[in-house]
């Protein structure tokens, strides 16, 4: 028996030993040699369709939507602001109208023509659809006017002074009615689309393996780079790593980053690392006990060790924050001593409001998180720290449609989420009393100050950005100081590629943009 | 014979009722909303009761099991994915090829690795060899297979570039995904090969054809191996239905769309059609292939075949005594 165990033990080390040897990967394969003007892109799972402006799980989206469809502007983070993309130039009616003049060369990867038209059909199908409501509800449908076949007039039910954010969005890709209506409506695009203007045109979709894309010849930016470029669908996300160093895949998208941290300095390979605007909330339900004692909540703020549980979760792929919005967010507003800010480490002075608090001796409660992403480590970490001031956390990883209806039902006591609305009254809607858990679909159940409810209805609608910005200062000293929510850093967009593939880009939200993509 | 496999057949159609009846239900008492997937968490409340219309979520339970068995019955319709709106039927026979292929190829590997070497050990018992092989086949039932798996990933595909990392263009994308479910199962095989002749070469029937002068490899081949490979083929039948299911790690690893990773993606959506028509189907085929191990013993052992003749002649006795 010791024979047969040493013999065992000795044949396993030498497959771990050859298979995790640190030499770096050599040369490529012989099959990415020869394909410079094909990219392959690493994702980790299937789309819920290729239509994005009626699909409501839009997770594994982004990244397709724009290849495939071109929005009416363009978020471009490098200049951190809005560029012509179908519309061509743009102007402000008035508070809640705004008129688009569109390129004339734009056309549908049918080979119908993009016109003012179309705009509306795609927010008039948006809409219809609900779906993607936190998008296109914004819309009023009755003002929106084509003037010409190139221009139109998009009028908000209310004055939006995030409107281009929203507009930029991946849901909101301009489609040809007379293409959608062509390729069987809206359903059969989201298998076989045809109706978007994006750079790359759809070619085939093998679920669960890959979704291959060709190079739109039409497209009105000029010739894309590649002939195609291949999605393919790798699930296992060290595998994912895995095929880029094979030379099997040219990009990989969202990898495990202590795999991606090991490739920073390797030069064969570039690690993009992009702040992106989404805080990791660890949202209270504040209308029953324990969280309705706002004691309770400071404490658990001064418990947490922001700097090392960020390091130690997210690799230097992150950064902490100290406010409800992340501090990439353009509605971040600094703490600037004007007001008690619970969002940083102190321990001692955690104890001390625990002990004024209602629950002295601590408590238990339930933290719900969907095990992606960081959550798990998150919430690990913060079950080890708030046990220092006696409060006892039960881990319940949950599946994700259980999780969003507990979420939208307050059937929680917390759970863990990172909405990335680029639009702040998104984000307020979490902590609106008035809104809901239902409505805003989450949030904190917490009933803030009626100065907080008239901050937030005065900023929503006030396009004047100086004073709009003081008021979103404002709105984050009350809600910081009343800690509804923890915020637990932000984390940011990771991607690993090749060294030679360049020209990606990305949205203020994180979403990735290949379509200008290509090789140096 | 055929009234043997007739018989077994027809107990399939309790079976898969069965099968229904449980997943149905499961799926009912499961936490979750499928209506979350296919709307989105922010959808307004109308659009959300549409779509609970639309599906017939809001029939009482024992209507929508009617509507749903009825289905499956008259026209094997097991309903349509709540995600993609394409019948679950169609997507499972697109993707269910490449998991039988998957099981059968690493069945067959595991099988001529580990016969051999299970005879090998069992005849040389007590000698290096033995201790080698045993020793062999305890890594192979006690790594973890994701183990395996990213480890030969990292050796053939990564390091070496002699296999691709993902995908099945090629046989050379087969490779990897069958040997690290092969692996696994000949750890298996090869312990019950050793276990069964053991038993086997110390009947008086070898020793007997060891006297008549027989060659020793006659002897271990025709006599021994024969006799022993009775609970080596009830192993296999055991190892495909398993395997049918659990692929989803070689699949998930190796970027394979099999049915076992359509599945776990259709239970975490809560897409019910789809995690029923995959259970049923994977019932009916652990079924069939129990059915055909059934009949592989009656083919390997003659007293079995016997067995099965005589029942059918009683049968059709007691037939002629109630005429």
């Amino acid at each position: 028996m010791k024979k047969t165990l040493a013999f065992a033990l000795a044949v396993l080390l030498i497959i771990s030993t050859a298979a995790c040897s640190s030499a770096p990967a050599s040369t490529p394969t012989p099959s990415a040699k020869g394909a410079s003007q094909k990219l392959v892109v690493a994702h980790k799972g299937d789309p819920g369709g290729l239509f994005a402006q009626t699909i409501a799980n839009s997770t594994f989206n982004g990244p397709l939507d724009y290849l495939l469809y071109d929005p009416l502007v363009f978020y471009d983070n490098d200049s951190n602001s809005f560029k012509p993309c179908i519309a061509e130039k743009w102007e402000q009616v008035d508070s809640t109208h705004m008129k688009f003049y569109l390129r004339k060369d734009v056309y549908a990867h049918d080979g119908n023509q993009i016109k003012a038209s179309d705009v509306i059909y795609t927010l008039k199908t948006g809409q219809e659809s609900g779906k993607v409501a936190s998008y296109y509800d914004r819309f009023d449908l009755k003002e929106c006017k084509v003037v010409d076949d190139y221009t139109v007039i998009v009028a908000t039910k209310t004055p939006d002074p995030y409107l281009f954010y929203t507009l930029s969005g991946n849901a909101l890709g301009i489609v040809s009615e007379a293409a959608v209506k062509a390729g069987g409506g809206p359903d059969a695009q989201q298998t076989k689309p045809t109706a978007g203007s994006g750079a790359y045109k759809f070619v085939s979709w093998e679920r669960g393996l890959k979704i291959v894309l060709a190079r739109n010849d039409r497209y009105w930016g000029g010739k894309p780079y590649f002939d195609t470029i291949e999605v393919r669908i790798i699930t296992d996300i060290s595998a994912r790593m895995m095929n880029l160093e094979s030379g099997d895949v040219d990009v990989v998208l969202d990898p495990d980053v202590t795999q991606a941290k090991a490739l920073l300095g390797n030069n064969k390979f570039k690690v993009d690392n992009i702040k992106t605007i989404a805080s990791n909330m660890f949202l209270m339900n504040c209308s029953k006990a324990p969280f309705n004692d706002v004691k309770v909540r400071q404490a658990m703020a001064l418990a947490l060790d922001y700097k090392s549980d960020v390091e130690v979760a997210m690799k230097g792929f992150g950064y902490v924050t100290d406010s409800i919005f992340a501090n990439a967010h353009p509605a971040y507003a600094a703490p600037d001593g004007s007001y008690t800010n619970y969002y940083h480490y102190d321990l001692a002075a955690a104890k001390k409001l625990m002990a004024e608090s209602k629950y002295p001796n601590g408590f238990t409660f339930t933290l719900k998180y969907t095990e992606t992403a960081v959550y798990p480590a998150l919430a690990q970490l913060m079950q080890n720290q708030l046990a220092q001031i006696g409060i006892k956390v039960v881990l319940a990883p949950t599946a994700s449609t259980v999780f969003y209806t507990d979420a939208a039902a307050g059937n929680f006591d917390m759970y863990l989420a990172a909405p990335s609305f680029a639009d702040p009254f998104s984000y307020l809607n979490f902590f609106d009393g008035r809104v809901g858990f239902q409505k805003a679909n989450g949030g904190c159940g917490w009933q803030g100050p009626e100065e907080l409810n008239t901050l937030i209805d005065k900023a929503k609608v006030n396009m004047d950005e100086a004073s709009r910005k003081e008021m979103l200062k404002k709105i984050q000293a009350i809600i910081n100081t009343n800690v509804p929510a923890l915020v637990l850093g932000s984390q940011n967009r990771v991607l690993v590629a090749k060294a030679d593939v360049q020209g990606i880009k990305y949205q203020v939200n994180g979403d990735i943009i290949l379509s200008r993509a290509g090789r140096k | 014979m055929l009234r043997y496999i007739i018989k077994r057949l027809l107990w399939m159609i309790p079976v898969v009722v069965g099968v229904v009846c449980i997943i149905f239900f499961l799926s009912v008492i499961t936490p979750g909303d499928p209506v979350t997937s296919l709307v989105g968490a922010d959808a307004p409340p109308e659009v959300r009761e549409a779509m609970r219309e639309k599906l017939g979520l809001n029939d009482p339970i024992y209507i929508q099991f009617v509507n749903y068995t009825v289905k499956i019955i008259t026209r094997g319709d097991f309903g349509n994915s709540y995600i993609t709106g394409q019948p679950v039927f169609g997507e499972l026979m697109t993707r269910f090829p490449v998991t039988l292929k998957l099981t059968i190829a690493s069945v067959i590997v595991a099988l001529i690795l580990s016969v051999p070497l299970g005879v090998v050990s069992a005849v040389k018992r007590n000698s290096w060899i033995d201790n080698a092989s045993m020793a062999l086949s305890l890594m192979g039932v006690s790594i973890p297979q994701f183990w395996l798996g990213l480890m030969t990933l990292l050796l053939f595909a990564v390091k070496l570039h002699l296999l691709p990392a993902s995908g099945i263009a090629g046989i050379s994308g087969w490779v990897l995904p069958v040997l690290m479910i092969g692996v696994g199962n000949m750890g298996n095989f090869a312990r019950t090969t050793r276990a069964s002749m053991l038993e086997v070469i110390q009947q008086d029937y070898i020793r007997t054809a060891r006297a008549k002068g027989q060659t020793e490899a006659a002897v271990i081949i025709r006599h021994g191996l024969r006799n022993a490979l009775i609970p080596i083929v009830a192993n296999v039948g055991n190892i495909i239905g398993i395997s049918l299911g659990g692929a989803v790690i070689a699949e998930s690893i190796f970027s394979l769309s099999g049915v076992g990773q359509y599945m776990l993606n259709a239970i975490n959506a809560r897409n019910w059609p789809s995690v029923q028509g995959g259970i049923i189907m994977l019932a009916i085929a652990f079924s069939i292939i129990m059915l055909i191990m059934d009949l592989l013993y009656a083919a390997i052992d003659p007293r079995l075949k016997s067995e099965f003749r005589s029942k059918g002649r009683l049968f059709a006795k007691r037939k002629q005594k109630v005429a």
